[in-house]
């Protein structure tokens, strides 16, 4: 029994997660494509750090 | 001040635990757990590590976390809109995963394990860097980060000066060269994230053929920076690694368990050469930005020990301190020492100098347990000295000794703590220990030579090289190669440990096999047999020594025979 409600839970938390997937990850993706800008080839793939590194937030997870 | 550094939820979780400045103690949660690579949270190996000295959770200070998870969720969530609608399975997957667990470090912690204080975040590849920089004897030093990935990072060039470390320049996820030479490690149908250092093996039996194909997978510069074309990747929308046109250019991918062809060993052998350019492009990048000949380098891909051995030649580098958890593992280290930086101030010099951090039994414990093999025949030794030439007269007449000594080593690395022994000559001897490993033939075994003789055998940098952490390969000399015969790779390098006063009675038991042999390097593989963590309880030990064609066993102070 308990074993056929995860199964069910499990399934119920797909089904929210598809949805999720293709509203909003699909809108995020939709403003993603507008805003996205196209560069030509850089004469370096290294991103500077300019500074960020003084800025480091140690106490919280993000 | 105590802090307890962590790593958790991606592979080699661990803890490390300084107390007022100094390592104690560290071991991964593997060891206890059982699971190569364990990535769960890491309970048994934080009891440990407080258990060792004697305290409880409420003796710690500050809890040194090795990434910033919320950011490491942020970039998932991103890699997803950019790879959107085609990653729908692992989003399912991914998802859950991360709300269930991932994310709520801080809930563990606080609940699990019952910390209460201050938990700090460190940027994963600040604690790569810390770990690297921190823990090496220079004041200052150029520092290359590179891994599969952090929250975003993959690959950073940093200084380090006195107790500072300043970022100079990274590259993001998904340009990675640890995740490039997974998907070689998965194409070639080896396990990610475990067999790369397969792919380093074999990669001596190859011919780099297939060099222009891998460089159509990348766009670099002369500065060494780089940008994978995903065309040719699958492993932000899938669960594999490469795509079809990756296929397309390679032709199939490899089976696990299949014959390794020719054509396996030179994608081997080209992927290694592409990755060792990359490096050193991005190392004579880093030296022009710090001018300062001293190298630290940290994340997996440091633990490429074939191109670690090239770094003095191929770069102005001079001195190169890698430390023997590069990892994931390490990161615990790192992430700890960081926060003890920012919350002390200046910090004296803390060199790493023994990876002996984990666990030790008594030989009592050993005795008690030996009374339950009664097949076995053994003998205590009250001295060590005739402990370690009986020992030593063993490896000398060709036997291989499974060596269990104090405590067990952090890192990837059997350092001569949990090691499987031999003399390193005639050839045979690798046929004979790989029976034992039970493992790939094409794979090579390392060795551990006395500091003061290295230079006599292996082209080194400078006489009495130090390098003791075993991760670096170097080129054996011509007239030495016979007498390191089982040793000595295909290319002609060897993974080598030196080993000094530091590492103890394995220091003395090398050196009393010199006196009684001439030579002063022994065969060391970890003991562990193919797909297990190195052996953590005596009874592990004993297992593996019953089950396989090992001779003898050494632990403590007792020899065991069959
Ligand atoms: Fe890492």
């Amino acid at each position: 029994m308990i074993a056929f409600f995860r199964r069910l839970n499990a399934l119920f938390i797909s089904a929210v997660l598809f949805f999720v997937y293709f509203l909003v990850i699909g809108l995020a993706r939709l403003i993603y494509v507008l805003s996205e800008r196209k560069n030509g080839k850089p004469d370096s793939y290294w991103q500077l750090a300019r500074g960020k590194q003084k800025t480091v937030e140690l106490s919280t997870p993000y | 001040m105590n802090i307890l550094g962590i790593s958790a939820f991606y592979h080699d979780s661990a803890a490390a635990l300084y107390i007022d400045g100094k390592l104690l103690s560290a071991i991964e949660e593997e060891r206890f757990s059982r699971l190569k690579h364990d990535n769960a949270f890491p309970f048994q190996a934080i009891q440990f590590c407080l258990n060792s000295v004697n305290l409880t959770i409420d003796d710690i200070d500050a809890i040194a976390y090795y990434e910033k998870p919320l950011r490491k969720l942020e970039r998932l969530l991103e890699t997803f809109v950019v790879t959107y609608p085609f990653a729908l399975r692992p989003f399912l997957q991914a998802i859950p995963d991360w709300l269930g667990q991932k994310i709520s470090v801080e809930e563990i912690i606080r609940k699990k394990v019952g910390f209460s204080k201050k938990i700090y975040y460190v940027p994963h590849h600040v604690s790569h860097a810390a770990a690297a920089f921190y823990s090496s004897s220079f004041n200052t030093a150029a520092i290359l980060t590179v891994d599969g990935v952090g929250e975003y990072q993959t690959t950073a060039l940093w200084k380090g000066e006195k107790d500072k470390l300043t970022l100079l320049k990274s590259i993001s996820f998904p340009h990675s060269i640890g995740l490039l030479y997974s998907t070689f490690t998965a194409y070639l149908g080896f396990k990610v994230n475990e067999d790369e250092y397969k792919i380093m093996g074999l990669s001596a039996y190859g011919l780099p053929e297939y060099i222009q194909q891998v460089y159509r997978l990348m766009d670099m510069k002369s500065d060494g920076s780089f940008s994978l074309n995903m065309k040719y990747f699958s492993y932000r929308e899938s669960f594999r690694m490469f795509s079809d046109a990756f296929i397309a250019l390679f032709g199939p991918p490899r089976k696990p368990g299949e014959k390794v062809e020719k054509r396996h060993r030179d994608i081997a052998a080209s992927i290694q050469v592409v990755v060792e350019e990359l490096l050193f492009a991005m190392l004579n990048h880093l030296y022009t930005q710090t001018k300062s000949r001293n190298l630290c380098m940290g994340g997996g891909v440091a633990l490429n020990a074939l191109a670690n051995g090239k770094i003095y030649t191929k770069t102005p580098f001079k001195n190169v301190h890698i430390l023997g958890a590069a990892g994931d593992s390490g990161a615990a280290i790192g992430a700890a020492l960081y926060v003890q930086r920012q919350l002390r101030g200046s910090s004296p010099v803390q060199q790493i100098t023994s990876l002996y951090l984990g666990s030790s039994y008594s030989n009592e414990s050993v005795e008690s347990l030996l009374s339950c093999y009664p097949e076995l025949t053994y003998k205590k030794y009250d001295s060590e000295i005739d402990l370690l030439r009986a020992t030593a007269a063993k490896l000398a007449k060709g036997k291989t000794v499974g060596w269990f000594w104090g405590r067990t080593e952090y890192g990837p690395r059997a350092l001569g703590a949990r090691s499987i022994l031999s003399r390193p000559s005639p050839r045979a001897m690798k046929d004979t220990m790989n029976k034992i490993k039970r493992r790939e033939e094409f794979r090579p075994f390392a060795g551990s030579i006395l500091q003061d003789h290295v230079h006599r055998y292996f082209y080194t940098p400078e006489n009495k090289y130090y390098s003791p952490f075993m991760n670096v390969c170097l080129i054996v000399r011509e007239n030495k190669r016979k007498e390191l015969a089982a040793i000595v790779h295909e290319d002609n390098t060897c993974r080598i440990q030196t080993v000094n006063e530091d590492n103890g009675r394995y220091y003395r038991l090398i050196k009393e096999f010199y006196r009684q042999t001439g030579n002063p390097c022994v065969l060391n593989t970890s003991f562990n047999v193919m797909g297990e963590p190195i052996v953590e309880h005596p009874k592990h030990a004993i297992e593996d020594f019953l089950c396989s064609k090992m001779d003898a066993l050494v632990i403590n102070d007792v020899l065991i025979n069959k």
